[in-house]
C-alpha cells in the first residue's frame, strides 16, 4: 500500500513505512531535506515540501519535549498510539490501526488531552458501589489483555471475568471492554530520563485503575471513570518537570 | 500524589435568590468578584501563572422556571442537552449523582477542545443541586496541562461548599 499525504497534515500507509518516515523527517536538522525524504519515501497525494504542516511536523520531531504512548486493547483489537510533543506546541501522532491501517498526523500540542480522550472513545461510566474491593490480579493476566493476539485477549477477559465475581455484569463487559496503558517520557529539568505508566481497565460501564503495592501485587481498584481519566492523562509532564530540547 | 490546596472561603447571596447564601472555598491568590446577569460568583486564575487560559470558577444560583423540570434526573439530563448544543466539542468523560452540601446533587465532568485559531483543551467539573427552587450549581474549568492540580482543588472546592436557605435561619 502507497503512503499517501492529506493536506490536513497527516500520511496515511501501513504503520512499518509511517515509522521510517517518521524516524527520517526526525533525523532533517532543517527542512531543506523534506523533497528527498518525501520523494524517497515514495508519499503520493500532492505532499508539498514547502507546506508549513510538514516543516512543523519535522521541528517536532527533531526538538521533542516528551513522549506518550497510548495502547487501547479491547475485543475488537490492540492499537497503539504514539505521540511526541514538540518544543514549538505542535505534537505528531503515529497511530497503528492495522495492518494498512496507520497514520502520521500533524496536531496543536494543547489539545493532547482532548485528542487522547477521542483516541480511546473514553466514555462516563457507573461509579463503584461504596465499599467495593480491589482485586487482586496476576500481573501476566494484564499483559494478555492487551496481546496482538485476539484469542489471547479474549482467554485473558474470561479468566478476569471469573476473578471478579458479581461485581462486573459480565454480559456487558464481554461486548465492550478496553486495556489502556499511558505511558510517558522526558528528560527531567536536571537532565535526568523520566517515566511515568498507568494502566486503566473499563468493563462494561465499570472502570479500574491498576495499582501496585508496596509489596509488589498488583490491583485492580475500582473507580468512578473520571479517576480513570485523571490516572491516563496525569502521566503527562506539567510545565516545570520537563528540560527545555533548546538548553 | 495528592496536591495541597490553599482556599480562601467566600459567603455571598445573590440578589435575586431570596436570602438563599451560599459558601465556596475559592484557591488562594485567584481574582473574586460578583457579578450580574446571570447572578454569579466569579474566581479566576489571571496574570503571567495563568498563560494562554485563566482557569476559573464560576458559581451560580438561579430560580427554576415554571417550565423547568424539578426531578433531579430530568434536570440533569435537560442540562446535558443544552451543554451539547452550546459547545461543539463536549466531550463528557463522567456523569452521576453525587451529595452536594449535605443533600442530592449532580456531578459532570467534561472536555471542551476550542478550534482555531485557540486549539485548546479545557477541562470542566460541575456540581449542581436543586434547593426551594433553585439550581445551585458550581463549575471549574482548567487548562488541561493543570489538570492534576485543577483535580485536587476541585476536590476541595466541592468540600467547601454550603448552602444555607433562609428557612434554616428562622
Amino acid at each position: 500500500m502507497a503512503t499517501t499525504y492529506d493536506p490536513t497534515g497527516a500520511f496515511r500507509g501501513t504503520p512499518g513505512r509511517l515509522e521510517k518516515l517518521r524516524e527520517r523527517l526526525g533525523a532533517l536538522p532543517d527542512a531543506s531535506g523534506l523533497a528527498a525524504v518525501l520523494r524517497e519515501s515514495g508519499v503520493q497525494g500532492g505532499a508539498s515540501p514547502d507546506d508549513p504542516l510538514l516543516d512543523a511536523m519535522r521541528e517536532a520531531l527533531t526538538r521533542t519535549v516528551f513522549s506518550v504512548t497510548i495502547v487501547n486493547s479491547g475485543p475488537g483489537g490492540s492499537h497503539q498510539h504514539h505521540i511526541d510533543a514538540g518544543a514549538n506546541a505542535v505534537s505528531v501522532r503515529l497511530s497503528d490501526g492495522g495492518e494498512d491501517r496507520g497514520e502520521l498526523a500533524v496536531s496543536p500540542f494543547p489539545i493532547l488531552h482532548g485528542q487522547i480522550a477521542r483516541l480511546v472513545r473514553f466514555q462516563p461510566g457507573t461509579a463503584p458501589e461504596q465499599g467495593q474491593p480491589a482485586l487482586e490480579v496476576d500481573p501476566g493476566l494484564i499483559l494478555d489483555l492487551s496481546a496482538e493476539d485476539g484469542e489471547t485477549r479474549e482467554a485473558a477477559f474470561a479468566r478476569l471475568l471469573l476473578a471478579v465475581g458479581d461485581s462486573i455484569d459480565p454480559e456487558a463487559a464481554s461486548a465492550s471492554w478496553q486495556l489502556v496503558q499511558s505511558r510517558a517520557a522526558w528528560t527531567g529539568t536536571e537532565g535526568q530520563p523520566v517515566e511515568k505508566l498507568s494502566v486503566y481497565l473499563r468493563a462494561g460501564d465499570r472502570y479500574f485503575v491498576l495499582e501496585e503495592t508496596s509489596d509488589g501485587a498488583f490491583l485492580l481498584v475500582p473507580v468512578p471513570s473520571i479517576e480513570a481519566w485523571e490516572a491516563m492523562t496525569h502521566v503527562l509532564p506539567g510545565n516545570d518537570e520537563v528540560k527545555d530540547p533548546r538548553s | 500524589m495528592t496536591k495541597s490546596v490553599e482556599l480562601i472561603e467566600h459567603e455571598f447571596s445573590l440578589p435575586a435568590t431570596d436570602g438563599l447564601t451560599v459558601t465556596v472555598g475559592a484557591p488562594a491568590g485567584w481574582h473574586t468578584q460578583l457579578t450580574s446577569e446571570p447572578d454569579s460568583f466569579l474566581a479566576n486564575l489571571d496574570g503571567e501563572e495563568a498563560g494562554p487560559f485563566g482557569d476559573n470558577l464560576i458559581v451560580t444560583v438561579e430560580r427554576l422556571t415554571e417550565e423547568a423540570p424539578t426531578d433531579l434526573e430530568e434536570l440533569q439530563g435537560l442540562f446535558l442537552i443544552q451543554a451539547h448544543d452550546a459547545t461543539p466539542d463536549l466531550h463528557v468523560i463522567d456523569d452521576r449523582e453525587i451529595e452536594v452540601a449535605g443533600d442530592r446533587g449532580w456531578f459532570r465532568a467534561s472536555l471542551q477542545t476550542a478550534p482555531a485559531p485557540t486549539e485548546m483543551t479545557v477541562v470542566s467539573r460541575q456540581i449542581f443541586t436543586v434547593r426551594e427552587g433553585f439550581v445551585v450549581s458550581l463549575v471549574l474549568t482548567s487548562m488541561s496541562f493543570r489538570d492534576s492540580l485543577a483535580s485536587a482543588q476541585f476536590r476541595a472546592i466541592v468540600d467547601s461548599v454550603q448552602i444555607r436557605v433562609p428557612e434554616e435561619d428562622r
